[in-house]
């Protein structure tokens, strides 16, 4: 088990934005209706947590070995299969439920920069670690 | 007999007790949570704390009044370290969202009492982890 790691969270671009993204939805969608709350808002939540766990885990070690390599690789693409599942969802939140502009704005602007950082990082892995045996 | 059985007492309450100390510890902070991020936040991590409870005690139980099959401890003791295992992903969440309140001491001591109760059961099931 490990605890959160709040110098990553300022330090690292990706790990800070997802942070404020997980937290952000969270603000946004437990002062929404229940029956939105409790169906697709539960959904989103759920999908957030996930996106969570799994960009955490993409930088709990730095890979030395390829199989430490493969392993973040994986959850780098966990990562990025649940943000692009989540921008469904957060259409469904925009439309239904009632959220002024400037978050919606905030939310999206979250997720797009989340989802190319994660590319970026993507690219630069591939380089990094490419190599390794 | 009674040394052995006095010896089985203290493996008995040796994880037991590891457990009991973590749930004590979360459900008290776990309170703190105001009401509304109670049903995301708490809940969760409180229902699968519980299933916990029972499964341990069963084992505990099973093992000393029934006598279970030493062969079915470690299945049984991996299930309920599969159960703990899976409330990291929970942890994370509440530290996240409670970012402010959960400072790292309060987080580190929380993963002792985890990682406690997960060695115990490794050493009780005698599990190759």
């Amino acid at each position: 088990m490990f605890v959160l790691d709040k110098n990553a969270i300022k330090n690292v671009e990706f790990i800070g934005t997802m942070s404020k993204l997980h937290r952000e939805l969270y603000r946004i969608i437990i002062s929404t209706p229940a029956y939105f709350r409790e169906t697709r808002g539960g959904l989103l939540l759920k999908l957030a947590d996930e996106a969570l766990y799994e960009v955490y885990m993409t930088n709990r070690r730095i890979p030395k070995t390829k199989k430490q390599a493969d392993k973040r690789a994986e959850h780098l693409a966990a990562s990025m299969d649940i943000l692009n599942k989540m921008q469904v969802s957060m259409i469904s939140l925009f439309n239904i439920a009632n959220i002024d502009d400037k978050c919606k704005k905030y939310l999206s602007y979250l997720l797009t920069k989340e989802i190319k950082l994660l590319n970026g990082l993507k690219k630069s892995d591939e380089k990094l670690y490419g190599d390794l045996t | 007999m009674s040394v052995l059985k006095n010896k089985r007492k203290e493996a008995k309450s040796q994880y037991v007790e590891s457990f009991e100390q973590l749930y004590d510890y979360m459900s008290t902070t776990l309170i703190s949570i105001p009401k509304r991020k109670h049903e995301f936040l708490a809940v969760p991590i409180m229902n699968k704390l519980n299933a916990i409870y029972e499964k341990i005690h069963s084992l505990n139980n099973d093992y000393f009044q029934f006598g279970i099959k030493i062969k079915d401890v470690p299945d049984r003791a991996k299930e309920v370290m599969k159960d703990i295992w899976s409330i990291e992903g929970d942890l994370l969440r509440l530290w996240n969202i409670e970012y402010k309140k959960y400072t790292t001491d309060k987080m580190t001591h929380c993963v002792t009492l985890f990682n406690d109760m997960l060695h115990k059961m490794i050493n009780y099931g005698n599990l190759n982890i």
